[in-house]
């Protein structure tokens, strides 16, 4: 095949698409303006309506959401390397709602609301449940086998969910004020949130990129990384911090969006193989892409501004069931 | 050893229960509360009025859920072959959810005193789902946890999508109903709760022998001519009725139903003859000791009882599974 | 043959309706009407802490007890404490077993709905009879309670005074339009003109004020909108009311000097002119009756009547 160069060209490419996608996005809106207005207004620093609504209100949200995409489809393909589970996602297996019990922790009982601040609160979170649910799913004969994981990831989730609720059902203004994030939501998103988790996304992508060749060892199964070489208990390690640093970055700007990293790594292993150093890349890309267009796609075509989180279960839990249905043939 | 934990246990349920009469917003001396239960004359109207209109049915209701709930989680964990199944997961919960939200906030449509119903139909439908979802020349247990997960995470979503574009007010008081409480404890939900659970009780008896079988797994089970297929959408028809009924009276309580099967199970061990009545009064006991908490801890505000049943349950649940954590 | 037919009249005409010993309220909005009241209840539990708390008080009724605890109004919590009121807990949550420790003779609520009310309704009437209000009609809430209390001559005195205050302002209207935005410390919440507007919303309607477009609905199921930055165009009244603070922080937590120095809002037709004007919280987001109705009026008086 011609692999490298085909591959090259094809995510150039997708890139390409990703960015007419983002203008296409960008002329979403209730002020109706069109393409020509936000090619002139991007960027510019004017100070009329159309700059200050475009640069300040919209581009963050499309911004946002492409970071969000990346980062959650990265750290569902890392999280199925590491354990060998098709179903991995951060949604399922508890790392969201972790990340998610703390910001609202933060938000109710310290008052932080700085964007900056609250993701080392996500991050916390993530990584405690992350350890949670691989101590309760490796319990018992087995280890943690990918049913464990899963079901260990639905307890804690749940869990924490009822925790997270119960707080909010306590504190009223904290519930009014989260009420549309702890469904996933992308709304109202300022260039200071954005800016201020970019880094941390961008950091975890690019760790994760370089890592690729130690998840594909990793993929192939623990007897064959060992013979491949590779110290397993490091590089877990390493991809749990990647993990906690992609999803804890995601949920601190859009709150626990679920179904994209269990998504698109499929999708991507369609086109990709199993080499991760083709698969993650891809799933920058697709991540975003399919983020954005939930996003946007309401709010195009029914003037509803639908959570993000809502429009993805929508799309992925059924996914999710015919991927159940189809890779589960014997008897457990 | 074992008539002597389960004599402990009930004794410990009684007494969580006297304990739960004698205690709350208003003190009642614990003399009167017995006069009240034994119907003397001499105790004082009011006191009588809390104790047997507020208190008992409270206290009834709760272990009623408790013991629902732990059949329920028994039956589940069984038929899973998986210690760490509960109805919740399965997504019963959630079926029951996005039923009672769709009552509550689109109650104009609909009166509220349908939330019961609406909440055991829902449970019921997604089970029915569920099963058929997972229906591919069989079942497997992997299945229906995967289905039920997916299944529940759409009706999440659902359930989320009306909680985001309903009105705040009915949506903050379907929020409070999601977290689980027992506030609203009247006689007629203990009537409806017994109406459901007794024949999916008499069910559970019935399949008793079967899911000592089905734990021997699937090949094994069907080579000593059992049915599995078919028992296991019994046990899941079943385990959907007791955990929608509670969720009917009470709201979705998590964790009852993961946790008490493991308790009584450390008890008296794996022969679902025992195990089922067991685990119902260890349910009955976790529900009335976290409905207790939930009133009195952080009075007068209110703790959801659910979260109250997770916080008790999960320092239990984590030392059992670190026990047994080489079996 | 024509006395026996008169003592038969009399019988049946005379028959009293399954003997309701005391007052029969037999109104359509009143859930599970028609209901058997106290001739002259002594003792009143209120289950809101807003207009049902307000209006009762107003109307003179002797209420013992309500939910007080986190109470967002501290005036009308401080008129309930100084009238005996004793808490029953928080508005979700009321305690029953204080309820019944304080032996109503009649529970109350404004509750604005059916839904709502009949998810209290089982529970309260064990106790004591229980009269829910599921219109969104207060001054007929009046009414019913003055009725209750014996203070009806009062009470429509006071209304009537309302209404023809209400016509008065009404006559003086311009037809400027208005619009009215609430900052809160995560959002901006426009409580709509609207069937369903909540109470100083449909005074404002009543007294004639217009307001934009988008501030303005016939759907039955709207009472409020958020828009975000970009729709806050919208609100492009040439006179703007804006409410911060009270049950939220953003009054003081930086919010309020945020929205007031961004462009997007000094952009706004009403920020331009210099037609903003900064209002009560307690007057427009807690309503408790003919009080909060006639600030409201005041409000609009100052700052739209007469403004310059």
């Amino acid at each position: 095949m011609s692999g490298r160069l085909g591959g090259v060209a094809l995510w150039s490419l997708l890139c390409i698409l990703i960015a007419l996608l983002s203008l296409w996005s960008l002329t979403v809106g209730a002020s109706g303006y069109g393409m020509g207005d936000v090619l002139r207004a991007i960027g510019s620093n004017g100070d009329d309506r159309v700059a200050l609504v475009v640069n300040g209100v919209r581009l963050p949200r499309v911004l946002a959401a492409l970071i969000v995409g990346a980062t959650l489809a990265l750290a569902g393909a890392i999280m199925q390397a590491v354990t060998g589970n098709p179903m991995a996602d951060p949604g399922l297996l508890g790392v969201n709602a972790g990340a998610a019990f703390l910001v609202v922790v933060a938000l109710a009982f310290f008052n932080i609301d700085a964007a900056g601040q609250l993701v080392w609160f996500a991050f916390a979170g993530a990584a405690g449940a992350a350890v949670l649910v691989y101590a309760l799913g490796s319990g018992g004969r087995g280890g943690a086998t990918p049913l464990k994981l899963i079901l260990a990831g639905v307890v804690v989730a749940s869990f924490l969910g009822a925790v997270t609720m119960a707080v909010l059902v306590v504190d009223g203004e904290t519930f009014d004020a989260v009420r549309l994030w702890t469904a996933g939501s992308l709304k109202g998103r300022e260039m200071s949130q954005v800016a201020a988790l970019a880094p941390y996304a961008l950091m975890g992508c690019v760790g994760a990129v370089m890592m690729a060749r130690q998840f594909t060892a990793l993929s192939l199964g623990g007897e064959v990384a060992t013979g491949l070489g590779q110290r397993q208990g490091v590089w877990r390690a390493v991809a749990l911090a990647l993990v906690v640093v992609l999803a804890g970055s995601a949920v601190a700007l859009a709150g626990p969006v679920g179904f994209v990293g269990l998504v698109v790594p499929h999708i991507v292993r369609l086109v990709g193989g199993a080499d991760y150093g083709r698969i993650l890349p891809f799933a920058i890309l697709v991540g975003a892409g399919l983020t954005l267009l939930a996003d946007t796609l309401p709010r195009a075509l029914w003037h509803r501004d639908m959570p993000v989180g809502i429009s993805m279960a929508l799309i992925g839990a059924p996914v999710f069931i015919w991927l159940a249905r189809r890779n589960v043939g014997r008897a457990a | 050893m074992r008539i002597w934990a389960l004599a402990m246990l009930g004794a410990a349920l009684a007494a969580a229960c006297i304990a739960s009469l004698a205690v709350g917003d208003q003190t009642v001396a614990l003399g009167e509360v017995l006069g009240a239960l034994a119907g003397d004359p001499e105790t004082p109207q009011v006191s009588r009025v809390i104790v047997l209109d507020l208190r008992l049915p409270r206290v009834v209701l709760a272990a009623l859920v408790g013991a629902a709930l732990g059949l329920a989680g028994t039956l589940t964990q069984a038929i899973m072959r998986n210690p760490l199944a509960e109805p919740g997961a399965l997504g019963i919960n959630a079926g029951a959810a996005l039923a009672a939200m769709v009552v509550i906030v689109r109650a104009d449509a609909l009166p509220e005193s349908l939330l019961p119903v609406f909440a055991f139909a829902g449970a019921l439908a997604m089970s029915a789902t569920i099963y058929v979802l997972s229906w591919r020349a069989g079942t497997t247990s992997l299945r229906i946890i995967l289905i039920g997960i997916g299944l529940g995470a759409l009706a999440g979503a659902g359930a989320s999508f009306i909680s985001v574009f309903g009105p705040v007010a009915e949506v903050q008081r379907a929020m409070v109903w999601l977290a689980g409480s027992l506030n609203d404890a009247r006689w007629v939900k203990v009537q409806w709760l017994v109406l459901w659970g007794l024949p999916a009780l008499a069910l559970a008896l019935v399949l008793v022998r079967d899911l000592n079988l089905i734990a021997l797994g699937d090949t094994v089970a069907r080579g000593l001519g059992q049915r599995v297929d078919a028992v296991r959408g019994l046990a899941i028809l079943c385990a959907a009725m007791l955990a929608g009924a509670s969720v009917a009276a009470a709201g979705p309580i998590s964790f009852v139903g993961l946790v008490a099967p493991h308790v009584a199970r450390r008890i008296v061990g794996r022969h679902h003859a025992v195990l089922l009545p067991t685990s119902a009064l260890c349910g009955a006991l976790l529900v009335v000791l976290a409905d207790l908490a939930a009133r009195r801890v952080m009075a007068p505000a209110q703790v959801p009882v659910g979260l109250a049943a997770a916080l008790i349950g999960a320092p239990f649940f984590g030392y059992i599974l670190w026990k047994t954590r080489h079996e | 043959m024509r006395r026996l037919l008169a003592a038969l009249c009399l019988v049946l005409l005379a028959t009293p309706s399954l003997a309701c010993e005391g007052r029969s309220l037999d109104d359509a909005r009143f859930f599970a009407s028609p209901l058997c009241l106290p001739e002259t209840p002594a003792r009143v539990v209120v289950l809101d802490s807003s207009f049902g708390l307000g209006i009762a008080l107003d109307a003179g009724l002797s209420v013992v007890g309500a939910p007080l605890d986190r109470m967002g109004d501290a005036g009308l919590k401080a008129r309930a404490e100084e009238a005996g009121v004793t808490s029953i807990g928080f508005v979700t949550e009321p305690s029953f077993e204080t309820i019944v420790a304080l032996q109503p003779d009649l529970i109350l609520a404004f509750v604005g709905s059916e839904s709502m009310a009949s998810g209290v309704y089982p529970m309260a009437s064990q106790f004591a009879p229980t009269a829910l209000f599921t219109s969104l009609d207060w001054q007929g809430f009046y009414r019913v309670l003055a009725d209750i209390s014996g203070e009806g001559d009062r009470i429509e005195a006071e209304l009537a005074a309302y209404e023809e205050r209400l016509a008065d302002v009404h006559a003086r209207m311009p037809e400027t339009p208005v619009s009215v935005l609430r900052i809160t410390s995560w959002d901006f919440q426009v409580y709509l003109d609207a069937p369903v507007a909540y109470a100083p919303f449909e005074v404002m309607k009543r007294a004639g004020v217009v307001r934009t477009d988008y501030e303005t609905t016939d759907d039955p199921d709207l009472t409020m909108k958020r828009p975000d930055w970009e729709e806050l165009a919208a609100l492009d009244g040439d006179i703007m009311l804006y409410i911060v603070g009270g049950t939220n922080a953003s009054d003081t937590d930086g919010r309020h000097e945020e929205v007031l120095t961004n462009p997007l809002w000094q952009m706004l037709p009403a920020v331009e002119a210099g037609r903003v004007h900064r209002v009560d919280h307690g007057t427009w987001m807690e309503f408790n009756g003919l009080g909060s109705a006639h600030s409201v009026l005041d409000d609009l008086e100052a700052y739209v009547i007469d403004a310059p």
